[in-house]
């Protein structure tokens, strides 16, 4: 039975994760305790069916807690984010101003990246390209290219 | 707390859950276990809140001040992770405001015979 609520501790713990990391430091141990006395209280008045209906409800709480929850997190950090911004004005613009450059040379370095390296040649097969050169060391004359009256002749 | 939040009924209408934790701390100071149980138990079993529901509830309530935490434990034997909460005068007042919101859509209800009238003592 302890090793039962053990592991049912343990799998609540795992549980609680889906939630935002400030809320369950700020209530994460006594929302294990208060699980645990559920799950001891519903083990010993319904047995097995009163554990899982327990669960379900569990389940369902923490899925339907934890999205409010992390909106409300997220509210809160970009209210907070918006307010010192508002504060600074002159440190806003530079890290507004080094952002856009930074992610803008990115942009253009990789466009540059895509185009030369990475994308494919605008024709099936392209990997069977070649290039064909000659060669008349005698006269001096190394890797020349041919010339279209050359390659048809 | 804002001056739209000094006004109990700017609260409402109340989630019904948020209503029957207010209602369980009505009574008394109540750690987090003794609310779900007192909740359970007035309900007779038809309102049963899961732990994430009724801490979700209770940062709401602690945030707009409707309820704090004590600091002293009314019985040091207890277990000492346990936290107990208790209404303050402000959530008293959104409670009562709540329930008369309550009281006058049901008077409402009685008026169009969907309700049994009141019987008085």
């Amino acid at each position: 039975m302890a090793a039962a609520d053990s592991r049912a501790t343990r799998i609540y713990r795992a549980l609680l994760r889906l939630l935002p990391f400030d809320f369950r430091s700020d209530f994460g141990p006594e929302m294990e305790t208060v699980f645990h006395e559920q799950h001891k209280e519903a083990g010993r008045r319904n047995g097995n069916p009163g554990v899982l209906r327990l669960w379900w409800e569990t389940i369902v709480g923490i899925f339907r807690t934890a999205p409010g929850e992390h909106l409300a997190m997220l509210r809160q950090d970009a209210g907070f984010a918006l307010r010192m911004m508002g504060k600074s004005p002159g440190f806003t613009l530079a890290a507004i101003l080094t952002l856009g450059l930074g992610i803008g040379a990115n942009s253009a370095i990789f466009s540059v990246v895509h185009a030369v390296l990475l994308k494919p040649l605008p024709y099936e097969h392209g990997e069977r390209l070649v290039t064909l050169q000659q060669q008349a060391p005698r006269a001096g004359l190394l890797n020349q290219p041919f010339s279209v009256a050359e390659i048809r002749y | 707390m804002s001056v739209a939040q000094d006004n109990p009924e700017s609260f409402g209408p109340l989630t019904p859950a948020m209503f029957h934790v207010l209602l369980a701390l009505a009574g008394d100071d109540l750690h987090g276990y003794a609310i779900l149980k007192e909740v359970e138990l007035r309900t007779g079993g038809k309102v049963r809140l899961s732990t994430g529901t009724l801490y979700g509830i209770i940062k709401r309530l602690l945030n707009d001040g409707l309820i704090v935490e004590l600091r002293s434990r009314p019985a040091e034997t207890d277990d000492e992770r346990r936290r107990y909460y208790r209404l303050t005068p402000h959530g008293r007042q959104v409670a009562t405001a709540e329930a008369e919101r309550m009281d006058e859509i049901l008077s409402i209800a009685r008026s169009r015979n969907l309700l049994k009238k009141t019987r008085t003592a």
